[in-house]
């Protein structure tokens, strides 16, 4: 019984290989990032982490700045994301006729689909000038990223949002109605609550993607590796200044420095994405 | 096939030509049997001739001819020839489910099987779709062997010379169907012919 | 009940869905504005000679990005020459026998590859193709876009593998044909659509992507020849020239922004209303 034919068996494990491949290159990808970052990891400690000079040419690296770069920008995106996405997702499934929010939508996809050099193009020449006439020095700087990057991950947050509450069961909100509630009252009281864990599923996955964000932010965020309370000002963010400057890297420290900072960012983007997941599979089970 | 299915399991032994199905190569063993499912499952991405040659080509018979005269020989023993003489590129997803069901039975009877497993090739049909592959069925009995599963006692009692009639995966009573229907040795069998329960 | 209290609440309703109106109007119109204003800023530059000529040096007019379009193509080329194939085949495995330990590990590590930013998957390629051969190329270009791929093909392809009902899988088997032809031959192509469209959209997105590329391909003021030299790129030329001083590779940035815009957002558009009428 259960005899496997020899092709069957030979075409099983062929295809098992090609599963494997991404297996392999994930922790290769581990392997090689950890290898490479060693010696800046024996050299400075974790303190790599929250000490803030950025100094090639006398070889010695912090990498705080680009933390701090990072995490703010990508928060100010969530601070101005997330609101609109949801409200945009509440019309959407909630008012819209089935048409409009259809067309709506295909629009907020393709939004997802726009390159994002193609976003770092206009931050440069539309949204920094208009910082600048709104009073920022230099017009690039954190709040510049930020806004960007809002615009980036509105799509997902709207997106995932909107089919979370498309999910809500009739028959709960039928009741609320039944007690004379308003639309809205609905929404706020039946529709959001039941969805929430949904929408912070969508909030972590946004996330990730802002942190991990190169170009539209290596384009409006002013490339300077500065601790700045002003959120005028220009700061850096970790995915920046690989970008910039692994490619000049002239010494073997300042290499393995950025590649530090490539682990860093992936083990922060894979903790953030896992919560997502988390979140979002919760969701389906009490589905 | 019950192997695909987890929690399945069978014991005891069935006999096709002398040899245990059991210890058969499940490939070789399939194209001896034919079998046609409950639903009419067409490839959708085939039509009508691909659908029925597709036993055929699937297992690397190339000559068109060859594969051309058993498409037409298959379905006029299914009875469907005449119905897609003039549509043979159509889809096979295209026809009416009485239609689709006699198209699988074509399929199952190009790779010229010894016998032919119905698994209640009707329960998805109309009372004149079931007609036609009923009769059908009484056409090809005299050149293979035809066992089909049914709940329809009245379809047993009509299309079928010997009946076996299985609760709870246990064979109960084995016979030539009118005797069975008439005078049944077990009682369990009496309680279901009879709409004791069932 | 009190006419105050529920004309307030009427009030309040129609205020907060006024604001949710506008949140999808920014949403949605977002699209529109960039659209727009590409086309305006990108045409004025476009041309025939543009698409069709070298760059030449700064103030010489008659430059173009034809070594840009030509090394993307290249370079997504190769990448989806590598990652389809992969991420389809593996795809077929989780489908078909995505049961046991292993298939978790490999679902987990897609995941996991797919929500690693693009410029860590550069750097990969990086550590692993160009400080090896000491050069920049198009290969390592390519087999960092090809990481990209992989995790996004392989989940499609399972999630439209698994949409074929077991019956059809069934009826080829009783036809007493092997598995591995049931599988490629009859069940691969009755959920072919849906894997194309996947595969299609992996490429329009990694057409898009330039972080990856910045120390891999490099990029190239000329014709890169092979793909074990540096080359150009269309984002990557896009983000050099946006940020350079030139005012004149300004408005070439717009052109090259408006053709790779065209080209993603055509695939992207027709891809959805090809699998919206009858999904298989």
């Amino acid at each position: 019984m259960n005899v496997e034919r020899t092709g069957d068996r030979l075409f099983r494990m062929a295809i098992a290989g090609f599963a494997g491949v991404i297996l392999v290159a994930v922790l290769a990808l581990a392997w090689q990032l950890a290898r490479e970052s060693a010696s800046t990891w024996k050299a400075f400690g974790p303190s790599f982490l929250w000490t803030s000079t950025w100094d090639p040419v006398a070889d010695v690296f912090g990498a705080l700045p680009f933390l701090y770069g990072t995490v703010v920008s990508s928060l100010l995106a969530l601070l101005i994301a997330v609101p609109l996405g949801v409200g945009a997702a509440v019309f959407l499934t909630e008012l819209a006729p089935k048409r409009v929010a259809d067309l709506l939508m295909f629009a907020i996809e393709l939004l997802a689909a726009v390159p994002s050099v193609i976003l770092g193009l206009m931050g440069i020449f539309i949204l920094v000038p208009f910082m600048r006439a709104l009073g920022s020095p230099y017009g690039v700087g954190m709040l510049t990223a930020g806004l960007i990057l809002s615009f980036m991950i509105l799509p997902y947050i709207t997106t995932i949002t909107r089919e979370v509450l498309l999910t809500v069961p009739r028959p709960l909100k039928e009741a609320m109605y039944a007690l004379g509630a308003t639309r809205w009252e609905v929404v706020r009281g039946v529709s959001l609550p039941f969805a929430r864990s949904g929408i912070v599923g969508a909030v972590f996955l946004s996330l990730g993607r802002a942190l991990g964000e190169t170009m539209a932010v290596t384009m409006v965020i002013g490339n300077t590796p500065r601790i700045s309370a002003s959120l005028f000002d220009p700061g850096y963010s970790m995915a920046a200044v690989i970008a910039n400057e692994l490619a000049e890297a002239a010494s073997d420290a300042h290499l393995s420095a950025l590649v530090a900072i490539g682990l860093t960012l992936m083990a922060v983007t894979i903790v953030v994405n896992g919560a997502a997941r988390l979140m979002l599979s919760r969701l389906g089970r009490r589905r | 096939m019950h192997e695909s299915l987890p929690g399945a399991f069978c014991d005891g032994e069935i006999l096709l030509g002398g040899r245990n199905v059991l210890e058969l190569d499940p490939v070789l063993l399939r194209r001896e049997v034919g079998m046609v499912f409950q639903r009419p499952n067409p490839f959708p991405t085939m039509s009508i001739a691909q659908n029925v040659a597709a036993g055929l080509t699937l297992n690397g018979v190339r000559d068109r001819a060859v594969v051309a005269e058993a498409v037409e020989k298959s379905l006029r023993r299914a009875a469907l020839w005449d119905e897609v003489k003039d549509k043979l590129a159509a889809p096979g997803v295209s026809l009416s489910g009485g239609q689709q069901q006699r198209l699988c039975i074509a399929r199952a009877l190009a790779v010229q099987p010894s016998v032919l497993l119905l698994d209640e090739p009707c329960s998805a049909l109309d009372p004149i779709a079931t007609a036609r592959i009923e009769e059908l069925l009484l056409e090809i009995k005299d050149q293979l062997t035809v066992v089909i599963v049914t709940h329809n006692m009245q379809q047993a009692a009509r299309v079928s010379e010997y009946t076996v009639f299985m609760l709870m995966g246990e064979m109960v009573e084995y016979g030539l169907t009118r005797q069975m229907f008439t005078q049944p040795a077990d009682k369990r069998t009496e309680d279901y012919i009879t709409g004791r329960f069932g | 009940m009190n006419a105050a209290v529920y004309a307030r609440r009427k009030k309040v309703n129609a205020l907060m869905f006024a604001l949710t109106a506008a949140c999808a109007a920014v949403a949605s119109g977002t699209l529109l504005a960039i659209l727009g204003y590409i086309a305006w800023k990108g045409a004025s530059a476009l041309s025939w000679s543009f698409l069709m000529n070298l760059p030449r040096p700064v103030g010489e007019p008659g430059g173009g990005i034809a070594n840009s379009i030509v090394g993307s193509a290249k370079v997504v080329g190769l990448a989806g020459a590598l990652g389809i194939p992969v991420g389809v085949l593996g795809g077929v495995y989780l489908a078909e026998y995505g049961r046991g330990r292993y298939a978790f590990a490999v679902r987990y590590a897609a995941d996991v590859m797919n929500g690693v930013p693009s410029i860590v998957v550069g750097l990969f390629a990086y550590a692993l193709i160009v400080h090896p051969m000491k050069k920049f190329s198009a290969l390592s270009g390519s087999v960092a876009l090809a990481f990209i791929m992989v995790p996004i093909v392989l989940r499609n392809t399972e999630e439209f593998l698994r949409l074929v009902p077991g019956t059809i899988r069934e009826a080829a088997l009783a036809l007493g044909v092997p598995r591995w032809k049931v599988t490629l031959l009859v069940i691969l192509p009755t959920a072919g659509r849906g894997i194309v469209t996947g595969a299609l959209l992996a490429l329009a997105r990694v057409a898009g992507e330039t972080a990856p590329l910045i120390f891999t391909a490099f990029g190239n003021r000329f014709e890169g020849s092979g793909m074990l030299n540096p080359i150009a790129t269309l984002p990557h030329t896009i983000y050099t020239y946006a940020i350079s001083p030139y005012e004149d590779w300004h408005d070439q940035a717009w052109a090259a922004a408006l053709i790779l815009m065209a080209f993603v957002l055509a695939v992207n558009a027709a891809t959805r209303l090809w699998l919206r009428p009858r999904s298989t």
